[in-house]
């Protein structure tokens, strides 16, 4: 082997490619937000006693979550606009395709937490005199937040990560930048290694974060 | 109406969707008194008891539960009813992300309108009476299984209660722990003069508490007599094969 490491050419470029965190975060928060939205919104469907609404949610779970993103990237960046005419920045199509796959994923993160809570539960709540929606708000949601959180967390991380794959929309993110710089210099192994350590603290500190925030749990289910 | 019974059930009928579990069940409850409901797993005595509080509605006859006719009832009239009836389950089911207070005094608070002061002064009289005070900060996950069944209890009694439903109380237990849990039922019999039913197959203590005992089995009601008559001297048939079984235990 005789290629010669020059991490050198981090510390000078370092501080630009950190500079792409800016637009890391905006697309990897943006669109575990709306992750969330979306999340919640078709687990409602699919535990609602509406045999429609179930079939709409599955159908959206099951596509977002099998289209390699992608593809998706491409048709909401580059098809979307030829088809119908309607199309946004890299930044803003990026945020749409996270947020459709993110979702699909937060979807049966927070149905499988819901289902995690014995229907036992339910009765205990109903028969002191609760109403339905007293049980849900009293007992069911202060459980589920709990349950729901580590396969949350999964799908949270999955959205940082999926985020350096908007570079093919040239969104000016951390991985982008090193492939513009390796462009240049030819120092793909170190500026790849660097976008890859910026990665790893932003995630590193984001799941860390997320423990912490498990560990505020003072009971263990029963 | 002062002599209407407590709880009057005629030609009850309970179905899952095109399975009869219960048929043509009548009885009647006075006030005060203790009613076991025993049989074969499986026969319908939780769903019985569930039917009782409102949490099933029943295909055919009617309930009265202190004269509120339950399939007319609205939604609101069954919850106020509901309140009025405590329910204690096998598996306790208590409120995991609560510690005992809490999880006795969220109803009263939440429903009756007390003050938090008020509601825990009268959570910790009751503690006091199922024998655990000192676990009033306690998850319910750091409880044996005999605690958290007097918690349970206590959350039930917590909405001072005219009739208390028990759907064996003690079958999740050791027998040591089944011995306090039943202390504080024999206790609520005695000097609350509490309603209840229960469903259970101590058969010791069946014996001291029920005032009667009901069978069921095959969705019907098999026997229904006095305690002493019951197991001294039943007349029916499944009903000694019945008692067999559970003495051979
Ligand atoms: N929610 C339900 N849906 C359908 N069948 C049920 C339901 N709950 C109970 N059953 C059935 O009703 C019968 C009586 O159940 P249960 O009341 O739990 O019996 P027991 O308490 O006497 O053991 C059983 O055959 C059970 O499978
Ligand atoms: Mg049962």
């Amino acid at each position: 082997m005789d290629y010669v490491f020059q991490f050198g050419i981090l510390k000078e470029y370092a501080p630009y490619l950190a500079g792409g965190l800016g637009y890391t975060c905006m697309v990897g928060f943006g669109s575990i937000f709306f992750s969330i939205v979306l999340g919640l919104f078709f687990a409602t469907l699919q535990i609602s006693n509406n045999k429609i609404l179930k079939i709409i949610a599955l159908i959206y779970v099951d596509i977002f979550r099998t289209v390699p993103l992608v593809c998706l990237l491409i048709w909401i960046h580059y098809v979307m606009p030829i088809l119908f005419n309607v199309g946004g920045s890299p930044t803003q199509s990026s945020i749409i395709a996270l947020s459709l796959n993110g979702g699909a994923l937060a979807c049966e993160a927070f149905r499988g937490g819901l289902e995690a809570i014995p229907l036992t539960q339910n009765q205990a709540s109903l028969s002191l005199g609760f109403s339905r929606i007293q049980t849900i708000l009293f007992v069911i949601i202060p459980q589920a937040v709990y349950s729901v959180l580590p396969p949350l967390t999964n799908v949270f991380i999955t959205n940082l990560k999926n985020v350096t794959i908007t570079m093919i929309v040239s969104v000016p993110e951390v991985m982008f930048r090193a492939q513009e710089l390796t462009v240049q210099f030819f120092r793909p192994l170190e500026l790849y290694t660097g976008a890859a350590i910026i990665y790893i603290l932003l995630i590193g500190s984001f799941s860390y974060a997320m423990r912490r925030v498990e560990k505020l749990r003072k009971w263990e289910s029963i | 109406m002062a002599n209407e019974s407590f709880i009057k059930a005629r030609n009850l009928v309970k179905k899952y969707g095109s399975t009869t579990i219960l048929e043509d069940i009548s009885f009647d409850i006075n006030r005060s008194e203790v009613l076991v409901l025993c049989g074969p797993s499986g026969c319908g005595k939780s769903t019985l008891l569930r039917c009782l509080n409102g949490l099933e509605t029943i295909q055919g006859g009617q309930i009265w539960i202190d004269n509120v006719e339950l399939r007319g009832a609205s939604q609101k009239e069954l919850r106020a009813l509901r309140q009025r009836v405590g329910m204690v389950f096998q598996m306790f089911n208590l409120f995991p992300h609560m510690t005992t207070l809490k999880n006795i005094i969220i109803a009263p608070m939440k429903l009756l309108n007390k003050t938090k002061q008020q509601a825990t002064e009268d959570a910790m009289r009751l503690l006091e009476i199922v024998g655990i005070p000192e676990k009033v900060d306690e998850y319910p996950c750091a409880l044996s299984g005999g605690q958290r069944q007097r918690v349970a209890i206590a959350r039930a009694l917590a909405m001072k209660p005219d009739l208390m439903l028990f759907d064996e109380p003690t079958s999740a237990l050791d027998p040591e722990m089944k011995e306090e849990v039943l202390n504080v039922i024999e206790r609520l019999r005695t000097e609350e003069k509490m309603t209840m039913v229960l469903v259970t197959h101590e058969i010791n203590f069946v014996k001291n508490v029920a005032d009667r005992v009901m069978m069921i089995e095959d969705r019907e009601i098999v026997e229904e007599s006095s305690a002493k008559t019951f197991f001294e001297n039943p007349k029916e048939e499944r009903t000694k094969i019945f008692l067999k079984a559970i003495t051979d235990l």
